[in-house]
């Protein structure tokens, strides 16, 4: 079994799920998602608050043991990473407070010694950038300021994978641009894989390649994020044409005047379901954040 | 109408376990002071009711009714009218209204009318004043009552019969009032962020969630222990000796608190505070030690077997608990060590890792404990102590030792006792722990104390029973131990 | 040097497409013209290089583009500093396909629709 298993996951994705179900106590948050990240890709992972996105990253880096399923980073069981393959991944928690007691100089020399390939110059650079003081205690910065110290750390240890949890929650315009840069051209050029959950979508669009969409404990349109785009779009129908709605739709809300939306999506041949082309029927592109409140909403 | 939101603000404003506790204390001083009321027959039967209904009446103001301060405040900084006015007015009422059953008492004796009166008010001013000034303030609390006899006998400051006592009372009084006024003001105008530290008043502190329900005892995390510690409190960490080659010294920096390897010079700042902090009580003890014996070898030498058997016993448990506190704060959180640690590489395969982490986190403790068993079984054999002092002495720090390391195993293992256990586990030592307290200081005399079997007896069996808690909770420890497939994953 | 909206419908790199073709078509890029390099462009706007790729990559395909060795994009000599009226002509094809869907719902005649429309050609 294990091995089956074990073949079907792909020696080389840096981060794989699969049939990964976990929950806490009264319910159970992640219901059975596989997932894979192809080397040099940036996939965003939206989804609303407690949708469980943290849940999902934590498993998916072994930070907690799942009910069910299996995760891999390089190709190893994600609970029991070699060291070669822990120097290759970062990882910055949602709001990280590691560490208060060093001043942010002393966690980066502190963090830095483990990492083979650490750029000391780039954290020290890094830190002017972006105003941070390095003699101060980490405990004392706010909570904006201690997520770009943990990005600083992430970033300076070159990582081949980078995992980041809601990166630019506390961050302002200008630090979450600088960031998203630096996430873009990472893997444009180095080719790191990264993954980084958010629920500020324009931030998605700009760097992601691939989205995967948690809802209800499950993972929708998994796909590059231009497709995304191209596929899915709003189809309106009214209220006299409602019986005449595609079935297995995305998303669907009635209205008040008895007119119905929906989320379809493309056939394989390129069109629209068939009631798209009904007289009165209007089809609109839809941005992804208006696609994520037609589905999540 | 406002007033009724001021009214019940106190209600609202306090946790849950520290509304009840003010309330137990006032009726556990309520009840002695009925009961004192009913049996006594001294002609002193009014002052004595008026004295404990005071004190109870000291420990509400304190940690209850001065919560309307915390109303004052947000309606100052929210901009809610009226509601200032009506929070002052609040504190008028409830004044008024504490004050009621010292004057019915007062009414019902007809003697000392105004000292009574006087005496509670001083009560309730004194309360309010120390949940308003600054919180160093708090730490000399204790000595107040020991400085007052102190002072009282060298200048014969008048009694409650002595009519200059109103006097004094009434100019205390005063001087409360007008302090009470201006820490109010000043506590209200000042924005709450920059009260945090210790010069923040007291009475801020009590919105905190480490006062609410068993997550209190974890005490305040690492990130707000920080942010209240001026800058020159601050650790000075020493990282000369971190990296894959040190690993227990690395383990030792992301653990912190006491773990953190420090420079010489950040020792030194670390000692000076914890010594300073211990002069007092150390003091305390030396003046009442000091009235009763006056300053001989007669003195010193039970005083100082007093204190160092004092400091073995209660520091091992103090090592204990602190330590049990600091590594379940450092496991419960998914955003702060943890990650860092799991997915740093250098710290070996998931197993090493494991072994390296328990005995860093339970080595230095334990260390600690081993020193001050050893001290106190050779102070033991020096003054030829019975041979059961030595066994309730040596099982109590066993105790200990051993309450460390189950306690430490069940967190790292991801099986930790829930706040309720922890709790019980933690009284449950203390108080047995505080029945032999006395027994470094009786092993001092001619004629070594030898304690009754039946108290022997009790305590042992009190051991026994916290001995079979801790078997279970080491065995769930250990079973989780085993299956667990690395340490650094949170708890919960 | 591009308007990027990544909010928008459009997704990103079809963005940078048609802006090329706008202004290849209406004489602001002339033939010969270097672009920006791929990693000027993703890091100004801070979006995603294989976005800018493969808008280039579209681009070079329709002629639009040719790949100068060791210089990298630049205008393709093909194309005419002024593309011929058919070619503007398609450029304008959908917002007259949307324009003609809203007189359409409003149950407007063609005439009058038309005739504003030149007015306004006129001005």
């Amino acid at each position: 079994m294990n091995a089956v298993l074990r073949s079907i996951s792909d020696d080389d994705a840096p981060l794989a799920v699969q049939g990964l179900t976990h929950g806490y106590g009264d319910g159970a948050v992640l219901n059975g998602i596989d997932l894979s990240l192809s080397p040099g890709s940036v996939l965003g992972l939206i989804g609303r608050n407690g949708a469980g996105k943290s849940t999902l990253i934590r498993a998916m880096v072994g930070l907690l043991k799942p009910h069910t399923g299996t995760a891999w980073v390089f190709g190893e069981p994600a609970l029991a990473l070699s060291d070669r393959a822990k120097a290759r991944i970062a990882y910055v928690p949602q709001q990280p407070e590691a560490l208060a007691w060093l001043t942010s100089q002393q966690m980066l020399d502190y963090v830095g010694r483990f990492y083979p390939a650490w750029d000391a110059r780039f954290a020290k650079d890094m830190l002017h950038a972006w105003d941070i003081q390095p003699n101060r205690v980490l405990g004392k910065l706010s909570p904006g300021e201690r997520q770009r110290v943990d990005l600083i750390r992430a970033l300076a240890s070159q990582p081949q994978l980078l995992v980041l949890d809601e990166p630019a929650a506390a961050l302002d315009p200008v630090a979450r641009r600088d960031l998203l840069r630096e996430i873009a051209l990472r893997a444009g050029e180095a080719g790191t894989t990264v993954l980084f959950s958010t629920h500020i979508v324009s931030d998605l669009e700009r760097v992601a390649s691939d989205i995967a969409f948690l809802h209800n404990g499950k993972l929708l349109l998994q796909c590059p994020v231009d497709d995304t785009k191209e596929r899915f779009a709003r189809l309106w129908l009214p209220a006299h044409m409602s019986a005449a709605a595609p079935s297995n739709t995305l998303g669907q809300r009635r209205h008040a005047d008895g007119s119905l939306s929906l989320v379809v999506e493309r056939q394989a041949d390129g069109r629209w379901p068939e009631a798209a082309y009904l007289p009165g029927a209007r089809v609109d592109a839809l941005g992804l954040e208006d696609l994520f409140v037609e589905i999540a909403g | 109408m406002n007033a009724r939101a001021a009214l019940a603000a106190p209600w609202y404003s306090t946790h849950a376990a520290m509304r009840w506790l003010a309330f137990g204390v006032l009726a556990v001083c309520v009840i002695a002071a009925v009961c004192l009321g009913i049996f006594s027959s001294k002609v002193h039967w009014a002052w004595a009711v008026v004295g404990l209904y005071s004190a109870g009446l000291f420990y509400l103001w304190a940690f209850y009714l001065s919560s309307i301060t915390l109303l004052a405040v947000d309606a100052h900084w929210l901009c809610i009218p009226g509601l200032k006015r009506s929070a002052t007015f609040a504190v008028i009422f409830y004044a008024v209204l504490s004050l009621m059953p010292t004057v019915l008492v007062a009414l019902a004796d007809g003697n000392d009318i105004a000292p009574m009166i006087l005496v509670s008010s001083l009560a309730i001013a004194g309360g309010l004043s120390l949940a308003l000034l600054p919180r160093y303030f708090a730490m000399f609390t204790g000595v107040v009552p020991v400085l007052f006899s102190g002072l009282s006998r060298t200048f014969h400051l008048p009694g409650v019969d002595d009519p200059r006592f109103t006097l004094l009372t009434g100019a205390i009084l005063l001087a409360l009032l007008v302090l009470c006024a201006w820490r109010w003001r000043t506590v209200i105008a000042t924005a709450p962020q920059n009260q945090s530290g210790v010069s923040g008043a007291l009475v801020l502190q009590y919105r905190r969630s480490q006062w609410s329900g068993w997550g209190g005892m974890n005490g305040l995390d690492s990130t707000a222990q920080a942010r209240q510690r001026p800058d020159w409190m601050q650790p000075r960490a020493d990282l000369r000796r971190v990296g894959p080659l040190y690993p227990s010294n690395s383990m030792r920096v992301a653990l912190g608190g006491w773990y953190l390897p420090l420079t010489a010079m950040g020792r030194v700042r670390a000692v000076v505070p914890t010594l300073a902090a211990m002069t007092l009580p150390f003091l305390v003890m030396f003046l009442i030690f000091s009235q009763d014996h006056g300053l001989s070898p007669s003195f010193w030498y039970p005083f100082l077997a007093l204190m160092g058997g004092w400091i073995c016993l209660f520091g091992a448990m103090g090592m204990t608990f602190m330590t049990v506190m600091l590594m379940q704060q450092r496991w419960r959180k998914p955003n702060a060590e943890l990650p860092l640690l799991a997915l740093m590489p250098g710290l070996g395969d998931a197993a090493s890792a494991k072994c390296h982490l328990l005995s860093t986190a339970i080595g230095r403790p334990l260390r600690l404990q081993v020193m001050a068993l050893i001290l106190l079984v050779g102070m033991m054999i020096a003054t030829h102590a019975a041979g059961t002092t030595m066994l309730m002495i040596v099982v109590g720090q066993l105790g200990c030792i051993a309450a460390l390391i189950v306690c430490v195993l069940g967190i790292v293992a991801g099986r930790p006792l829930p706040g309720w256990g922890t709790f019980a586990l933690m009284i449950a030592i203390s108080l047995l722990l505080g029945c032999t307290s006395f027994l470094p200081s009786s092993t001092v005399g001619k004629h070594p104390w030898v304690p009754a079997t039946s108290f022997v007896v009790a305590v042992l069996g009190g051991w026994t029973l916290v001995a079979i808690a801790m078997a279970w909770i080491g065995r769930r420890g250990m079973a989780a131990w085993r299956k667990r497939p690395h340490v650094f994953m949170p708890n919960g | 040097m591009f308007a990027i909206q990544p909010t928008s419908a459009e997704p990103i790199y079809r963005q940078i497409v048609e802006q090329l073709r706008r202004m290849i078509a209406g004489g602001q890029l002339s033939a010969g013209d270097l672009l920006p390099s791929v990693r000027d462009v993703a890091g100004f706007h801070a979006i995603n290089p294989m976005t800018v790729s493969r808008a280039y990559g579209m681009a070079e395909t329709e002629g639009l583009l040719e790949r100068l060795r060791g210089k990298g994009m630049a205008v393709a000599a093909t194309t005419r500093g002024n593309a011929t009226q058919a070619q503007r002509m398609t450029l304008l094809e959908p917002q007259l396909q949307a324009l003609a869907r809203h007189a359409q719902e409003l149950e407007l005649p063609s005439d009058p629709v038309l005739r504003r429309l030149g007015r306004l050609l006129e001005d």
